[in-house]
């Protein structure tokens, strides 16, 4: 830790030499978010690009208080918010109520491969990609998400659903589980 | 159903809780290339943050000394023609003192060639106290009769008695008419070596400049009372449009340089809220004729208590606008109102067309192939014309002119500059500038209007 808070100190001072290494620590992690959050691999590439740009030139504001992964985190994940919300106006989807209990119930999951599943998630529509990778994968609640993306808590909801259904239909359509809809 | 929500949360939160992808090494790169590019910029923006508060601040000085000391314009002129001189002099002070010899090839010298060159510093030590205490008004006093000794000792062949004629001409004159004859020998001189210094020392060129102006001074709403004029519902923007001109340009040492031309420009105001109604509508007495429908909703120019003449407050003064038989403008007043097929929307076009003379002093500050510098100086404006218009695009219903606006008035001008040397002769400028009206553009009272005008030149200019 000792180690990290000098690198950090470093980075504030703007010295290539400690940036270059936090990038090379942090930038797998980083990458691996941008992926989640982006359209494709180009466009992850040039979220990476820009949030390590962003990290740099912010990081005379992270005071040691609570993680710098998180910090970073956030930051990748803010800048991904902001490029769609630029891209894109969020439009509210329709009533939750029908999407209930559609969902798979297998254990097959687990064998599914991580590039995969990242190449489902990113071709999920932009706002429930986003919805999708806040709630289900960095812990975001409901109420966060409906404040970070300016949309309504019953918005973000349904969002979820929807982007759940896309991946438990996708799933099924690749052959790894069978249809099990619960009637 | 919770739980199956729950495994393909589950599922995906697994995979990519820690998930990490070496990115490509080219993402470094651009990430170090832009680091490194928001230094330049910084570095830049410092610059450029510096000289535009500099010339800001100096221009906001110049403004209020020029406003507050200078109540009529030709005073300004002169004052700003005379102040450059005594510079003449320091310069030619430097040129004399290392050389005597050259007082000996002067026609008035041969009675001072005795004089040491301790003395010529003390000669040129004094000029410079003089200068310095005297006031600027003072200055074209101290010029003249530099100019005036010269002339008298140039056309006298005997010196001694010309320097008695001097000396009780200007009793009371500290300068020695030995100092009088070192300045004027050093202004020959500096005049031969400013002639050898530079060879390509004149330029022309054009230049234009989207013109922003906007207003900073007080406008008094005109009264209404026992006039005609009505006040303007909403007080309009002025129009931006084009500015330019062509511009010569001197050098006459090193970085300093005097720049004219001749440019043009409109001080414009547009609005698309005339109402105009047709007679037989008694709509703008202020008694609504019956069964007449009104549209309150629209926001409209007031009206004037004739039927020939209306008289509109603008930014600039009041637009007397003539017009045809049968026309009649509806109000401005929500609480009366126009018949809605009656009432035609026409546009108010104002134009005032200036042609400027600058003169402006520019200053190199940094001399390279691309160059930062600063310049400022004053413009004489010439109204040249002055109309004012009720129309739409295809046919003009009335026109008119502003009253009272002033055939000549005077601006300053402070700027930041940035040139490239695109070939040995021809050089590309960029020039952000600032005009400050120091008249105003009007001659009644309550109009004192002096619009702001901000824009960015860009020029080309030819050096030969």
């Amino acid at each position: 830790m000792e180690e990290l808070e000098i690198l950090i100190t470093d980075c504030k001072a703007g010295k290539r030499e400690a940036q270059s290494r936090l990038y090379q620590l942090y930038a797998p992690m980083l990458f691996g978010v941008c992926l989640r959050y982006s359209r494709d691999r180009t466009e992850a590439e040039d979220s990476l690009h820009e949030g390590f740009v962003l990290i740099f030139n912010k990081i005379d504001q992270f005071a040691f208080k609570g993680s710098f992964e998180g910090w970073m985190k956030k930051i990748m994940v803010n800048l991904s918010l902001e490029k769609c919300r630029t891209r894109f106006k969020m439009q509210s989807v329709e009533d939750i109520s029908i999407y209930d209990s559609q969902l798979a119930d297998a254990d097959v999951y687990a064998e599914m491969n991580a590039a995969k599943l990242l190449e489902l998630i990113q071709n999920l529509p932009p706002q429930y990609r986003l919805v999708f990778n806040m709630y289900a994968i960095d812990g975001y609640s409901h109420k966060e998400i409906s404040q970070e993306l300016g949309i309504a808590e019953g918005t973000s909801k349904s969002n979820l659903a929807r982007a759940r259904k896309i991946l438990q239909d996708k799933v099924v359509e690749m052959g790894y589980i069978g249809r099990v809809y619960a009637e | 159903m919770q739980n199956s929500e729950k495994k393909i949360d589950n599922l995906f939160q697994d995979k990519f809780a820690d998930y990490m992808v070496v990115p490509p090494v080219e993402v470094w790169d651009k990430i170090e290339a832009s680091l490194d590019e928001k230094k330049k910029k910084r570095r830049v923006f410092f610059i450029w943050g510096m000289s535009s508060a500099a010339s800001l601040l100096l221009a906001f000085l110049g403004g209020w000394y020029f406003s507050n000391h200078l109540s009529t314009s030709p005073e300004l002129v002169s004052a700003v023609t005379n102040s450059s001189s005594p510079k003449v002099v320091q310069t030619d002070s430097r040129a004399v003192s290392p050389d005597q010899n050259i007082l000996l090839q002067q026609p008035v010298s041969k009675n001072y060639a005795a004089v040491s060159s301790s003395k010529e510093m003390k000669a040129v030590q004094h000029v410079k106290q003089d200068e310095t205490s005297e006031q600027a008004t003072v200055k074209p006093n101290f010029f003249d009769r530099l100019l005036n000794s010269r002339n008298t000792l140039l056309k006298s062949k005997d010196s001694d008695y010309s320097l008695v004629a001097m000396n009780s001409n200007n009793a009371g004159e500290d300068l020695s008419a030995k100092d009088r004859a070192i300045i004027e020998a050093n202004m020959a001189i500096a005049k031969n070596v400013n002639r050898e210094k530079k060879s390509s020392n004149w330029a022309v060129g054009v230049q234009a400049s989207p013109a922003y102006r906007f207003n900073a001074s007080e406008k008094t709403d005109y009264p209404l009372t026992g006039t005609s004029v009505v006040n303007q519902a909403n007080s309009d923007q002025y129009v931006t449009n084009v500015m330019g001109g062509l511009t010569v340009e001197y050098s006459s040492g090193n970085r300093l340089s005097f720049q004219s031309g001749v440019s043009y420009g409109e001080v414009s105001q547009r609005s698309g809220k005339v109402g105009v109604a047709y007679s037989g509508h008694n709509l703008f007495s202020g008694a609504l004729s019956e069964g007449v429908q009104y549209d309150n909703t629209k926001n409209y120019f007031g009206l004037a208590n004739t039927t020939t003449n209306v008289a509109l407050s603008t930014n600039i003064g009041v637009a007397n606008i003539e017009l045809p038989a049968g026309t009649e403008v509806a109000l401005a007043s929500p609480s009366t109102g126009f018949a809605r097929e009656e009432v035609k929307n026409y546009d108010f076009d104002q134009r005032a067309g200036y042609v400027e003379v600058p003169f402006n002093l520019r200053f190199m500050l940094i001399e390279q192939r691309m160059g930062l510098y600063v310049l400022g100086g004053l413009n004489t404006n010439i109204l040249v014309s002055n109309t004012v218009a009720l129309g739409s695009e295809t046919e003009v219903v009335a026109k008119g002119q502003i009253e009272g606006l002033n055939p000549m008035t005077f601006s300053s001008n402070l700027g930041l500059g940035f040139n490239y040397a695109i070939t040995k002769h021809f050089n590309f400028s960029l020039e952000p500038m600032l005009k400050f009206q120091l008249t105003s553009l009007n001659s009644q009272s309550v109009y004192n209007s002096k619009p702001y005008t901000a824009g960015v030149f860009t020029g080309l200019s030819y050096s030969f």
